[in-house]
């Protein structure tokens, strides 16, 4: 040990290594500076972690993605995990026992929601004019569209135009444009929607922002910003059933990022790909909407993937999962048609049985088309 | 940022006037934190689009966080930050603040679930992007390899220490509270890392 290793910096003695590393990210020191000047021993060394350093800063730089950050933004922006402590209180929350107050409440909603439904038109109707507090609508000519205003105000447009003036987020309610293959949401902007035969043609936002969500991807549109639909509407394909893409769920809460990227997996055809990721995603959301969703789609994604022992055995778990799914039925013809192809004609039926009584058309088709190949 | 969505299926997106720009520019971070204490969710976004970046690259070179859920912690995070922004009482930067909820938000997660497979991956994957890279000479990437590997072999609190010192920029001072420890205590870590470090780049050199 020689007097410099203990002796101050001041007098002469080496500094410890700590404070080179400091000076290295701090600067400041104007006595190291003099001393690396005479002692060849330190002077080394800083060379020495100065290569270090050099090394570190020269790897990859980990960045995150355009599409992620958009993403992210968006649902900061519309609210979708508004923070429950600035929410205000329910402004009417009745008293307990006081039931009497409470069906005249419930009248009184149904009423507004009765005279809201009547003067939008009713479905398959063209209607001109339909504003609540926090958003008014305007259809331009010939349009037809429905709307719910409670719990969210959600306008169900069929086809036309219609030109949108929404205020501020409301306390846990959203305000959302729904046609059969896309969702437009906003809040606090100007902005109009055109569909045909109940497919999104047009967002055009004149101020503030909209979210576009079809098929699985997402826009986030400015003012000045328009999205136009391009192509045909060209079906999902998976076998003898088309399962209906998740936006055309009731979406009970957002679905996170690792969702969206194995649905984007999906959608670009690499099936094998997107089933991994929705086993992770449905590795990490135990018992919620999200896993429901997620093993549902990992069973599509085996089947397109070419995997349908695979997919048997996930569908066969999503059945009996979630028996009172809306997408049982779905799932279960599905699941008959694979069954079918193994041989195992008594699943088989069993599951068609499951899915012809579903409400959407295609599936009841399909699963008495596989009744029918069944024999009966 | 752009705000195009590449994913949109069968959409394209075009302009048919200049976006206007954002007024919360000239705003400071302290008013945004406030404004999300009243629930503006656009001070939200704006919080993020400032400070996401750089949350993102700090949970992102930490081995012990599988690269597929780092979406999901950056997402966490900022939601955690509207959560607490009426409790945000100014005693840090609020860049620092929103540094300190990630890190809680990312060692929940680790508690929550040890994803070996997934870290291995990771691991092999960074591997094949360091050796792909087209304007690197072999013995280069071989050193990045070396270095790379021996950050991953740092202490969770040592890989964060000199993540955000040295590759971010943050101050000592501030690091050593996110970190719970003393200053003098991080200067000696941080040595302590590039140290090893060191013996990565030195052990190439040897060869």
């Amino acid at each position: 040990v020689s007097w410099r290793t203990v002796a101050p910096v001041s007098l002469g003695g080496c500094p410890a290594g700590w404070e080179l590393s400091r000076a290295f990210l701090e600067g400041g020191r104007g006595d190291l500076t003099a001393h690396l000047d005479s002692c060849r021993r330190c002077a080394a060394e800083w060379r020495s972690l100065g290569r270090a350093r050099a090394a570190v800063r020269a790897l990859p730089r980990p960045s995150m993605s355009e599409e992620t950050f958009d993403f992210i933004e968006t649902r900061l922006r519309l609210g979708y995990a508004a923070p429950r402590a600035v929410l205000p209180a329910r402004p009417e929350a009745l008293p307990r026992r006081r039931p009497v107050a409470a069906i005249l409440l419930t009248c009184s909603i149904a009423a507004v929601v009765a005279l809201v439904w009547i003067r939008s038109g009713g479905p398959g109707k063209s209607a001109s004019d339909a504003s609540t507090s926090w958003a008014s609508i305007r259809a331009v000519g010939d349009t037809s569209f429905s709307r719910a205003t409670l719990p969210d105000d959600v306008v169900h447009l069929e086809s036309g135009t219609l030109e949108l003036d929404v205020g501020p987020a409301q306390a846990g309610r959203r305000f959302r444009i729904m046609t059969d293959d896309a969702v437009v949401e906003s809040a606090e902007s100007r902005f109009s929607v055109e569909a045909e035969g109940h497919m999104l043609v047009a967002v055009r936002v004149f101020a503030g922002y909209a979210e576009v969500r079809a098929r699985g991807g997402h826009a986030l549109l400015r003012a000045g910003d328009e999205w136009v639909h391009q192509g045909p509407h060209a079906a999902v394909e998976t076998g003898d059933v088309a399962p209906s893409p998740p936006s055309r769920r009731a979406e009970p809460a957002p679905r996170p990022a690792s969702f969206e990227r194995a649905w984007r997996l999906l959608n670009a055809g690499n099936a094998a790909d997107a089933a991994d990721a929705f086993r992770d995603v449905e590795a990490k959301s135990r018992g919620d909407a999200i896993e429901e969703d997620a093993l549902f789609w990992r069973g599509v994604s085996l089947e397109r993937a070419g995997k349908p022992a695979d997919a048997r055995a996930v569908l066969l778990r999503f059945t009996a999962r979630f028996p009172h799914s809306e997408r049982i039925g779905e799932a279960s013809a599905m699941l008959g048609w694979l069954l079918l192809e193994a041989g195992d004609t008594d699943e088989a039926r069993r599951a068609f049985e499951r899915a012809e009584d579903d409400k959407v058309d295609r599936v009841r088709a399909s699963a008495r088309s596989g009744l029918a190949r069944l024999g009966r | 940022v752009s705000s195009r969505g590449s994913s949109l299926v069968n959409g394209k997106l075009v302009h048919f006037r200049r976006p206007v720009p954002s007024p919360a520019e000239a705003v400071s971070d302290d008013a945004l934190v406030s404004s999300c204490a009243e629930g503006d969710n656009d001070a939200l976004a704006e919080l993020f689009r400032r400070h996401g970046h750089r949350v993102y690259r700090i949970l992102a070179r930490l081995s012990g966080v599988a690269k597929r859920d780092v979406d999901d912690l950056v997402q966490t995070t900022f939601i955690e930050v509207g959560r607490a922004a009426s409790k945000f009482a100014g005693r840090a930067a609020v860049g620092t603040w929103i540094i300190g909820i990630a890190l809680n938000v990312m060692r929940h997660h680790v508690r929550r679930e040890v994803q070996r497979d997934a870290l291995v991956a990771d691991a092999e994957l960074l591997d094949a992007r360091i050796a792909s890279r087209p304007d690197e000479d072999a013995a280069r990437k071989q050193l990045m390899l070396r270095v790379q590997r021996a950050l991953a072999e740092l202490p969770e609190e040592m890989q964060l220490a000199f993540s955000m010192c040295e590759l971010e920029g943050i101050k000592g001072v501030e690091v050593a509270r996110l970190l719970g420890m003393r200053e003098g205590t991080l200067w000696r870590k941080l040595h302590e890392a590039r140290l090893h470090l060191r013996a990565a780049v030195e052990a190439g050199e040897a060869e």
